[in-house]
């Protein structure tokens, strides 16, 4: 990234001698089949480039990894765009989906994520399918949930009429606005501008004869500022995003989505969601004692494969796997849940657990709770130094009301077996009066469901015909809530309109005084 | 002269292959819609789109060759196709963009 920056600080340099610069760039996507990036860059001196990333929850864009690594490796600053479906899709589905695919993409020194908002290929006018307020309350949920998982505001890029339609709700997100004037700082009329003071970015071409892209026409972009103004905005070298997130009870996991960069050690696929921090410790940490999903490959692990477990999870198909081999002197490695524990009752701690190996040392997996915020650790809920062969469930409770809790668990480790730890989730129990109590004692099927229906079978209390069911997804987000009608024990629910992406879930079905809590997947 | 015809031929494909020429395809225009502040037109059952030019805020210029610049005409505020190009078999020239657009740029006659 550094680099990177100083060669666009010396681009900057020599225009400050010669001619102010216009910071240009393209967009790009499957149909520019697979530019030469370095023409791009050093040829057409295209600064900046969004690849697609996705499209709707379906369509992952077969170059979109091509052109970030290969953009980026030519000193282009990349970034990654997704094509809307609100005709279609929920917006928390989409939001998922994309961050799914390029949420390791958003960091520091990259192009913020874009959401590219349209007329749907179908021709039908987006406008023609909601109300204004209705759009915008779509497009406000994609944003927050993409920068509620990344950590980084989007931008929002969309034509004239459609800017107009939204009206001034949106206005705080910067806009990339599409008008092909063929000029790239002229200032955009108020039609292509809606209620925005100004624009970002603006799509000036859509004709654009670039180096290194033989497909043809491609989109011009160009940026509304000068060269430290870019660089400020695509985030300085310090992360600009070490922030800290706490999630709320119920939080769970199966570690399923790609994990995102982590801003504060400024390292790819670090976290498994912005609700976590990464830390190391130990005596001679190499770079190898590090917390990663278990099919990572990147460089902080010499050789993934070496201490890998079987089956790698045991819910889904990834899990969180600690890896130190070869394993420096006693190294450690942290992995912190930061999370309000306010809600009232019992808070469970729930993972599945393996550690395939017989007495290294030393070893010692513990799991510490943190009250005031990671600054001390001075409870120890857990500490396992046995070996456990195959994926073993793990609990403990805690009664910890703190707002600012972070669950951390840290491996201090000497052999050539990996941790791992899967399914995670912590719930709570309300005590009082008023106890809801948990119950097991439910069926829910089909499971894995393809998404479309949800059935259950259980000991209904005959007084309540009808339960209140969440679901809710791996960043603890309420992705569905209905009312459902119990008959004779049973029950059916909808899950379609939800639009869940594949991945693992909680039900969290309330009936009078009884809880039913199920992780369910859909496929 | 056949074979070095077939070979000036089969070169000419290449070319125009590797250096992203324009494409080309010949129908009639069956409708027109408005489509991203710009107009979609469904030839043969393709989706195309015709470009307002750049700096028209009346919207009423096309980015085409000036003779069929009059291929959209304005009536009560909507636009539809000029009558006097309806059922009339034509060849348009396009590039797609980034989003895959198949955006037209010329229209010409179709001499058959």
């Amino acid at each position: 990234m550094k680099k990177q920056l100083l060669v666009i600080t010396a681009i900057a340099s020599f225009s400050l001698c010669s001619t102010a610069q216009t910071i240009l760039g393209v967009d790009v996507s499957s149909y520019q089949g697979t530019p030469t990036w370095s023409s791009v860059r050093n040829t057409s001196t295209k600064l900046f480039a969004w690849a697609k990333a996705t499209e709707g929850t379906t369509i992952a864009d077969a170059d979109f990894t091509y052109n970030e690594t290969n953009g980026t490796s030519a000193k282009v600053v990349m970034g990654a765009y997704h094509f809307a479906h609100p005709e279609t899709n929920t917006a928390t589905a989409e939001a998922n989906y994309f961050v799914s695919i390029a949420g390791s993409y958003i960091k520091a020194g990259n192009l913020p994520p874009a959401l590219d908002l349209e007329d749907p290929p179908s021709g039908t006018a987006l406008t023609s399918y909601f109300t204004s307020s209705a759009l915008v309350a779509w497009v406000q949920a994609w944003m927050t949930a993409v920068q509620n998982a990344t950590g980084v505001k989007p931008i929002l890029y969309t034509t004239g009429s459609i800017a107009n339609y939204l009206g001034t709700s949106l206005t705080s997100y910067p806009l990339w606005t599409a008008d092909p004037d063929g000029s790239p700082t002229a200032t955009p009329s108020g039609t292509y501008l809606g209620s925005w003071p100004t624009w970002t970015f603006k799509q000036y071409s859509w004709n654009v004869t670039v180096s290194g892209i033989t497909s043809g026409g491609v989109d011009g972009d160009s940026y509304n500022g000068d060269t430290a103004q870019f660089n400020s905005f695509i985030g300085p070298t310090v992360p600009p995003v070490c922030k800290t997130f706490y999630t709320t009870v119920p939080y769970s996991t199966s570690f399923e989505t790609q994990w995102i960069y982590d801003s504060c050690g400024q390292a790819d696929q670090r976290l498994p969601d912005k609700f976590w921090k990464s830390s190391i410790g130990g005596t001679t940490p190499d770079g190898d004692d590090y917390w990663h999903r278990d099919d990572y490959t990147g460089g902080d692990w010499s050789s993934p494969t070496s201490g890998a477990y079987t089956p790698a999870a045991s819910n889904g198909t990834y899990s969180a796997r600690f890896h130190n081999d070869p394993p420096p002197a006693g190294s450690t490695g942290a992995l912190d849940l930061y999370i309000n524990l306010s809600a009232a009752g019992t808070k469970t701690i729930s993972f599945d657990y393996i550690h395939n190996e017989a007495s290294p040392s030393p070893f010692k997996f513990d799991v510490v709770l943190s009250t005031d915020g990671g600054k001390t650790f001075t409870d120890t809920l857990m500490r396992i130094s046995a070996q456990v062969s195959a994926w073993t469930n793990e609990s403990v409770t805690t009664t910890a009301t703190s707002s600012t809790g972070v669950i951390r668990f840290i491996v201090t480790d000497k052999g050539t077996s990996d941790v791992g730890i899967d399914n995670l989730s912590v719930s709570s129990t309300p005590t009082g009066i008023d106890e809801i109590t948990t119950n097991t004692d439910m069926v829910v099927y089909p499971n894995p469901t393809d998404g479309t229906v949800l059935n259950g079978l259980f000991m209904a209390d005959p007084a309540f015909n009808t339960m209140e069911v969440h679901i809710y997804d791996m960043m603890g987000r309420d992705v569905l809530t209905q009312q459902v009608e119990i008959e004779r024990g049973r029950f059916s629910m909808a899950l379609a309109n939800a639009h869940l992406v594949a991945g693992t879930y909680m039900f969290v079905g309330l009936s009078g005084s009884e809880r039913y809590i199920k992780t369910i997947m859909v496929k | 002269m056949k074979k070095t015809r077939s070979i000036i031929a089969v070169l000419s494909i290449i070319g125009l292959t590797a250096f992203g020429q324009d494409k080309t395809i010949t129908g009639k225009i069956q409708s027109v819609d408005p489509y991203n502040d710009e107009f979609r037109l469904t030839i043969n059952d393709t989706a195309f789109v015709l470009i307002v030019q750049p700096n028209d805020a009346s919207k009423k210029k096309f980015e085409v060759n000036k003779e069929y610049k009059d291929i959209l005409v304005e009536k009560k505020g909507k636009y539809e196709l000029n009558s006097k190009y309806a059922e009339k078999t034509l060849v348009f020239s396009y590039y797609v963009n980034g989003k895959g657009w198949k955006c037209i740029k010329t229209i010409e006659p179709s001499k058959k």
